[in-house]
């Protein structure tokens, strides 16, 4: 699904990525930890080409996107959620998810009916401002909205953050189901423990740049490597 | 009473010419955050598709359906050409657009000679207003103008390529996750802005001197309607071009024309010292 060799990238005479290797297998989530600044964010701005890469491989369903415009990275399949969630603030609920369809292969024009089904919430609002949303509601939105372009792999970056934590399950839990219920990988790079024990298969640890450890899911109760590599 | 009608006619002609004129430099600024200084040129360039419309023997309709597709297809080659390449640098668009539209106003002028080119406009006459005989053709303008300005207002917020642009205008960068290419989007916008100010150029026509630097004159106030508005939102530019257009013509009617437009001016300064994002920001 997706295969990443000798990734580096970086802003300006920074690099940040100094040789990621990592793959991805269909209906896979795998979660990426680490201190702040090592380089989480800019390994999926890398992947979704708002990051130039500047050397190393990003194959994606057999094609090498890494040289690809942002925009064509979207339409070969690759949702993407950043930090912070990026809505639309000024564009209706409605609006942002029909952006959402900017990217689905079929070309459709209306929103999906799953994704009211799901969150009731933003069909009741759905003509309201975006930006009128409380944090929990802009992330519904948000994974909506990437949704709505039918990918094939999801990246979400710190999809728990300024959430509350019934929420967090709840966004959790629909991580799941997604995965289950359609062919989706998911790329997560989060700091919340329980949201990784919820919804990946595995998780890997970013140290500087580059990807040091590898692991089972089961790994996330050893503390003790936790700590090595986490801890301030 | 009676004093009152034409100068809210002559108000509502400026207003409305500003409208138009603004709502593309608004939306290339919201946009692309590029100033185009050759803005003016686009007016200009349409108010000569209808002197050349007119000396090949056509009608000033003719000429108001032609100058927005001339006016769009150069304003598409010039983007790809230069402004798709400077949008990162703001200087560099500054500098370009104002080299491009010393370029445009020369070509112009050797092309057609420096005299004022004369142009007829429809319905010579008046009209009674309120008991009040008001030129026919500027009611027509002033009419065409908000519908024109209607127009764009629902394709801003109605169809699919005005959904794209208003997000585009938020966020570039998560229009393009979304898979809109910002290329198509900056172009399509830079060129229907440019369509816009030729149209402006064709209805102005008809009421000034015709020559290739006419367009200067309407640059000035429509940067400031654009920055008094507020950059990139639409109601903004109906609130700037209202505020420019009838202060402008109310101390016309004390004091010099060009006196008044430097009021106006440095008015628009004392309201940006104070209020920086504009009246009603995007």
């Amino acid at each position: 699904m997706l295969r990443v060799g000798k990734l580096t990238s970086g802003y300006g005479s920074a690099q940040i990525l100094n040789g990621v290797d990592f793959e991805l297998g269909a209906r896979e989530v795998v979660a990426v930890l680490g201190r702040n600044g090592v380089g989480k964010t800019t390994f999926l701005k890398t992947i979704m080409g708002i990051v130039r890469s500047r050397s190393g491989s990003i194959q994606f369903d057999g094609r090498d996107i890494a040289k690809l415009a942002t925009h064509e990275i979207a339409l070969a399949g690759i949702g993407y959620v950043p930090q912070g969630r990026g809505i639309f603030e000024k564009l209706s609920v409605e609006e942002n998810l029909l952006m959402g369809l900017r990217s689905d292969p079929e070309g459709k024009s209306e929103v999906p009916d799953f994704v009211y089904g799901k969150f009731p919430i933003l069909a009741e609002r759905k003509d309201q401002l975006a930006g009128t949303l409380s944090g929990g509601q802009k992330q519904q939105l948000a994974i909506s909205r990437a949704l709505c372009g039918n990918p094939k792999l999801l990246l979400l970056d710190e999809p728990s953050e300024g959430i509350q934590p019934n929420i967090v399950h709840e966004i959790g839990s629909f991580i799941r189901e997604l995965v289950e219920g359609r062919e989706i990988s998911v790329l997560i790079v989060e700091q919340n423990l329980e949201l990784i024990g919820l919804v990946a298969d595995r998780f890997e640890i970013m140290v500087k740049g580059e990807l040091v450890h590898r692991a089972p899911k089961s790994e996330l109760g050893n503390e003790e490597m936790l700590a090595d590599y986490l801890s301030v | 009473m009676e004093a009152l009608i034409p100068f809210a006619l002559n108000a509502l002609t400026l207003i409305s010419i500003l409208l138009i004129v603004s709502m593309g430099m608004a939306i290339i600024f919201g946009l692309m955050n590029v100033i185009n200084l050759a803005h003016g040129e686009f007016i200009t360039i349409g108010a000569f598709t209808l002197v050349v419309v007119q000396t090949l023997g056509g009608n000033f309709w003719l000429a108001l359906i032609a100058a927005p597709m001339v006016g769009y297809m150069i304003g598409l080659v010039l983007e790809k050409a230069l402004i798709a390449r400077i949008y990162e640098n703001p200087l560099h668009a500054i500098l370009v657009t104002w080299g491009l539209s010393l370029i445009l106003q020369q070509v112009i002028q050797l092309i057609f000679g420096a005299a004022p080119q004369s142009v007829t406009g429809p319905f010579p006459g008046s009209i009674d207003v309120f008991g009040v005989a008001y030129p026919a053709y500027r009611l027509f303008l002033i009419a065409f103008a908000l519908a024109t300005f209607a127009l764009t207002i629902a394709v801003f917020k109605k169809t699919r390529f005005g959904l794209d642009l208003r997000a585009s205008i938020q966020s570039s960068e998560m229009a393009s996750v979304m898979g809109v290419n910002p290329d198509k989007i900056n172009a399509r916008a830079f060129a229907s802005g440019a369509a816009l100010a030729a149209l402006a150029g064709v209805l102005l026509a008809p009421l000034t001197a015709v020559t290739a630097f006419m367009g200067i004159n309407y640059l000035a106030r429509s940067f400031f309607v654009v920055l008094i508005g507020g950059a990139g939102s639409i109601s903004g530019v109906a609130a700037g071009s209202g505020l420019i257009g009838s202060l402008e013509t109310a101390l016309s009617y004390e004091i010099p024309t060009t006196v008044a437009q430097a009021l106006v001016l440095a008015l628009a300064i004392v309201i940006l010292r104070f209020r920086p994002q504009g009246i009603l920001p995007a």
